[in-house]
């Protein structure tokens, strides 16, 4: 398609119009981040325009993505994704609110989520690694997504909130639907059904208190005052589909990679000192989120002026994947220096408040499932495929290796 | 440990450890330099985190 055959506001000029549909691209293979990165390369310009799902402004270059995320007074976080917004759901708190009523609440997820917390939390996630490996290493084979991924970042989470393991394949398969079911009112059926549950456990813990962080925030005060329930069930909301769900993707595409590329296999296995560099490489090459901020004044950006209310897409993989940042961006060099500096865990007052849990539970998985596994493939005759909405995921990933 | 001079930071979001003893001589930043004088536009050297966001290591 054209751009002249797309409709587009007056105030966005005609050569930023692309056509784009963050939730219907074609993706080749499990390439997800590099088929969006080659669709919208097309267009140059660090800020492009799509028709598609209401119309919506497009973060195109790390400048324009980081500069989007650290400037809260321009860029409202109201609206985090592309697509519908319900008014009427309670918003994700602390993600959903700007600064400064942010802040308390945020300070109530950090003293969890501490460097020091996540040393204690990292021991019993090496623990589980480990366990959860050798349950399945003799088979010589696992289906990677069930065994594994979902399993290892949910259990700590779960520990974190002091929620029951046997909870956990309801709360995956329902934060699955919520967060890419087919349609709309699958998705808000979902959510529902999470805001529920998180709603229960709330008032249960209000009743009989304990030392997780569901019972913290049940038991806060924010400005003298305990959190009213719509308060609540965002922040259980948030909790649930962060805790949940991210972590899980990003193993995957870390396994995907590692499964076809046996020379970076190799370099971990013989070099685990690599091991923490590699971990910040895979995280700059495999975002998985798509972020959005609602425009708060118009505003000057990548050369157009951005209106009030409009919305742009913020996809973080346009930072990492920048080559303007990085050289030969696609390339996974374990050598990289600095991989790090990206925005794959977001920026300014939003960043991911558990990125430093994600880090160490990433870094355990490559450590320990290398030391056992170390050589491994995608199983022949398997097709795994990417969902994507604002989070991609792989959705099943069959892994074979040679039993020793 | 938080005498001044011995402080250790920690970056909240990747865990990179500024040692007040040590600086951070590929910034700039000498050996010595107490937290209080990094500059507060000084970045996480691993992640790109702000100097606010690193917080004192009390171990």
């Amino acid at each position: 398609m054209t751009t002249a055959t797309l409709d587009h506001p007056a105030h966005v000029p005609a050569n930023r119009v692309i056509d784009f549909d963050l939730f219907h691209f074609p993706v080749d293979g499990l390439e997800y981040q590099r088929s969006m990165r080659d669709i919208l390369g097309a267009n140059p310009a660090p800020v492009l325009w799509t028709p598609r799902n209401g119309g919506h402004w497009i973060a195109h270059s790390h400048e324009t993505v980081a500069k989007v995320l650290a400037d809260a007074d321009h860029f409202s976080s109201r609206r985090i994704m592309v697509g519908p917004h319900d008014d009427t759901r309670p918003p994700l708190v602390p993600l959903q609110l700007d600064p400064p009523h942010h802040a308390p609440y945020r300070a109530l997820l950090q003293q969890a989520l501490s460097p020091k917390a996540v040393g204690q939390l990292g021991e019993r996630a090496r623990e589980l690694s480990i366990e959860l490996i050798e349950g399945f290493v003799t088979d010589g084979e696992c289906e990677f997504i069930g065994q594994f991924a979902q399993h290892l970042p949910i259990a700590i989470f779960m520990e974190i909130v002091g929620l029951p393991a046997s909870d956990r394949p309801y709360l995956t398969s329902i934060a699955e639907t919520a967060m890419r079911g087919e349609t709309e009112a699958e998705r808000g059926q979902a959510s529902g059904q999470l805001l529920a549950y998180g709603m229960q456990k709330v008032a249960e813990r209000k009743a009989s208190p304990g030392a997780d962080l569901i019972s913290t925030i049940a038991a806060a005060q924010v400005d003298g005052k305990s959190i009213d329930d719509f308060t609540l069930a965002g922040m259980v909301l948030l909790l649930l589909l962060g805790g949940l769900d991210t972590v899980a993707s990003t193993l995957g595409f870390y396994a995907q990679f590692l499964a076809r590329n046996p020379e970076h296999r190799r370099a971990l296995v013989e070099q685990p000192g690599l091991i923490p560099n590699a971990n910040e490489e895979l995280l700059r090459r495999f975002p998985i989120a798509i972020l959005a901020r609602e425009v708060k004044a118009a505003v000057e950006l990548g050369g157009v002026t951005l209106h009030a209310g409009d919305l742009i897409m913020v996809p973080t993989p346009m930072d990492g994947l920048d080559e303007r940042k990085f050289a030969d961006p696609l390339t996974v060099d374990f050598n990289r220096e600095k991989p790090g500096a990206n925005s794959t865990f977001g920026g300014g007052v939003h960043r991911c408040v558990g990125s430093m849990l994600a880090r160490t539970e990433l870094r355990i998985f490559l450590e320990e499932w290398l030391k056992r596994i170390p050589d491994f493939s995608i199983k022949p005759g398997t097709d795994p495929k990417v969902s994507a909405r604002s989070v991609a995921t792989i959705t099943s990933l069959h892994l074979t290796w040679p039993v020793r | 440990m938080s005498t001044p001079g011995t402080r250790r930071y920690l970056c909240f979001y990747c865990g990179t450890v500024y040692d007040e003893v040590l600086g951070w001589p590929d910034d700039g930043i000498a050996p010595g330099t107490l937290w209080e004088d990094v500059p507060e536009d000084w970045l996480c050297p691993e992640c790109a985190a702000s100097k606010a966001d690193f917080i004192l290591d009390e171990d």
